[in-house]
């Protein structure tokens, strides 16, 4: 903007100069038009010195009447002769004063000219530069941002544009993420539908057993196990039903839950998953959460890390985590683990994305991190740690039932 | 671009009627007799009222005649008039024929000085098959001053072709 507007002083300046010195050009053109030499010589030379040759004449003693009367006649008739160039003088001098006068006009008019053509490509290069980008824009260049340009209200434009172009961007980002995000939930509830029939035969096949066996006792042990078999399989039945109404938005079922307690329970893998757990957690902490999504969030979270441990050679991981009070009514759980060496990309997609580095990996796990904390009305967020590990925070808050953005 | 500066400033000088619009002309007509070629040429309207003031004034005014025939050569044949205001005789001399005309008609003067009459060209036997191409313009010219002004700074022309020889009227 700066830059502009120096250039514009400086044309400004450079026109003036011009115009001065054209100014100073015709003024001495006119000048000089205007000295008609004969009759500047004319009366300005011969007519006094005719009128004084006559004077002369008239005091001269040695002239005869006659002589004297002759010469006085032809000085008079030098001054008449003189006086008749005037009308040719006067006519050369109106046609020059014109002559001038047209000059003047037609080089102030080629400075105007020059000063509006300058003026209006500095004016105009912005709005060039503004229209260039948009066809850049138009011709499907969607990263493209505007520089930034000269003038306060240009640069303003470009400002604004260069905003309209990052939200166009982020909707398209959206759209294309719920695009995905519908590719799956119709794979979900593909699976659900077809595991979930046969889940709830083999359910009520236990149940029969468990009522047959129940007749005849002792077959207690035999009971216990066709209760176990009846309870897990309705817990899977649950599970299934629960993760396609995950993957359909559903609303949680808020409860008031110890949030220490409930990190805890989700810290209590057996030993054989490979998982060694340090916990720092702020105790006394209530808040009114959906128990079951937030568990299977931290356990998706730590099945993360100890499925990227089992990538880099499936040593037991170190998971640490870390429980904080966050705000009046929020919590911060953060998880980290000492896999490093994680690529930079994959950090940044990690969470963006129903994105997996194994073979066959869906991305659901961390996909649904992402919904359960927006429902809870918080957030997950990723960070890469110095040794390239990745630490994943989750903010939650009270307040659950966060509108189903996708409708299903 | 200076005729052109001046040509816009005269129309615009005419339009406005600031300047008088001074339109002299000039006409010729060649003929042959059988031994030479001639020539007569007349100046119409080239004493307007600007000349009349210088001339009698008592300046002398030369209206000149320039004769140009294909390229064999140019003539500049001077018409000088004057006017004695003592006498009030009109003084004409004619350049070609060296002759001196006196009359105190202003209107006789001027016609012998606008004529050129019988100027000889070129003998018959001189003349080519191709033909004969001539032309005569006028210039008004005044010891001390710049008389080309009374015209407008124009200059009267006339121009006459014959493609054949045999096409000279007699």
């Amino acid at each position: 903007m700066k830059g502009g507007g120096m250039r514009f002083r400086t044309v400004l300046l450079l026109a003036f100069c011009l115009t001065l010195l054209l100014s100073t050009a015709s003024s001495m053109f006119f000048v000089f038009r205007l000295i008609d030499r004969s009759a500047v010589v004319a009366m300005d030379e011969e007519a006094p010195r005719a009128l004084e040759d006559a004077v002369e004449a008239r005091r001269d003693p040695s002239l005869s009447a006659g002589d004297r009367l002759d010469r006085i006649t032809e000085d008079l008739l030098a001054v008449r002769r003189a006086y008749g160039r005037l009308g040719v003088a006067r006519k050369r001098l109106l046609i020059g004063t014109l002559e001038t006068f047209l000059l003047f006009l037609l080089a102030q008019g080629a400075v105007l000219f020059a000063l509006s053509w300058a003026a209006s490509a500095l004016l105009t290069r912005p709005l060039a530069a503004i229209r260039a980008g948009l066809e850049r824009v138009e011709a499907g260049e969607g990263g493209y941002r505007f520089p930034a340009l000269p003038g306060r209200e240009v640069g303003l434009i470009g400002a604004r544009l260069n905003g309209m172009l990052e939200a166009i961007a982020e909707k398209e980002r959206l759209i294309a993420e719920q695009a995905r995000l519908l590719g799956w939930q119709e794979t979900a509830s593909f699976l659900a539908h077809q595991i979930k029939n046969p889940l709830a035969a083999l359910s009520l096949a236990a149940r029969n057993l468990e009522l047959i066996l129940s007749a005849r006792p002792p077959g207690a042990a035999v009971g216990e196990n066709l209760e176990l078999i009846g309870r897990e399989s309705r817990r899977m039945a649950d599970l299934i039903t629960r993760f396609r109404e995950t993957v359909r938005f559903p609303q949680a079922r808020p409860e008031r839950a110890d949030m220490a307690g409930l990190v805890e329970s989700a810290t209590a893998l057996p030993p054989a998953a490979g998982a060694v757990f340090e916990t720092d957690l702020e105790r006394g902490l209530t808040l009114a959460v959906d128990r079951d999504l937030v568990r299977e969030s931290l356990l998706n979270l730590f099945t993360n890390s100890l499925e990227a441990a089992g990538a880099s050679g499936g040593r037991p991981v170190r998971i640490r985590v870390a429980l904080r009070r966050e705000g009046a009514a929020g919590c911060r759980i953060t998880v980290d683990d000492d896999v490093t060496g994680v690529p930079e990309d994959i950090c940044r997609r990690v969470l963006h994305e129903a994105f997996s580095t194994k073979a066959g990996g869906s991305g659901l796990g961390l996909l649904f991190v992402r919904k359960v904390a927006a429902l809870h009305g918080g957030s997950v967020a990723v960070r890469r740690a110095g040794d390239g590990g990745l630490v994943f925070t989750l903010r939650l808050k009270e307040g659950c039932g966060v509108a189903d953005p996708g409708g299903g | 671009m200076d005729t052109l500066l001046r040509s816009v400033v005269l129309g615009i000088g005419m339009l406005f009627g600031i300047i008088r619009p001074e339109a002299p002309a000039v006409s010729c007509r060649v003929y042959r007799d059988d031994a030479a070629v001639f020539l007569n040429a007349e100046a119409s309207r080239a004493f307007p009222q600007e000349a009349l003031k210088l001339l009698e004034s008592g300046n002398e005014l030369d209206l000149v005649f320039l004769v140009s025939v294909d390229d064999r050569g140019e003539w500049s044949l001077p018409h000088s008039l004057r006017y004695d205001p003592l006498t009030r005789i009109y003084t004409v001399g004619i350049g070609e024929t060296e002759g001196v005309h006196r009359t105190d008609s202003r209107e006789a003067a001027l016609s012998i000085a606008s004529r050129l009459t019988g100027l000889r060209l070129l003998e018959v036997a001189e003349l080519e098959p191709a033909g004969l191409s001539v032309s005569v313009s006028c210039a008004l010219e005044s010891p001390g001053t710049d008389a080309s002004v009374i015209w407008n700074y124009g200059r009267p022309e006339a121009r006459v072709r014959f493609t054949a020889a045999s096409g000279i009227p007699r």
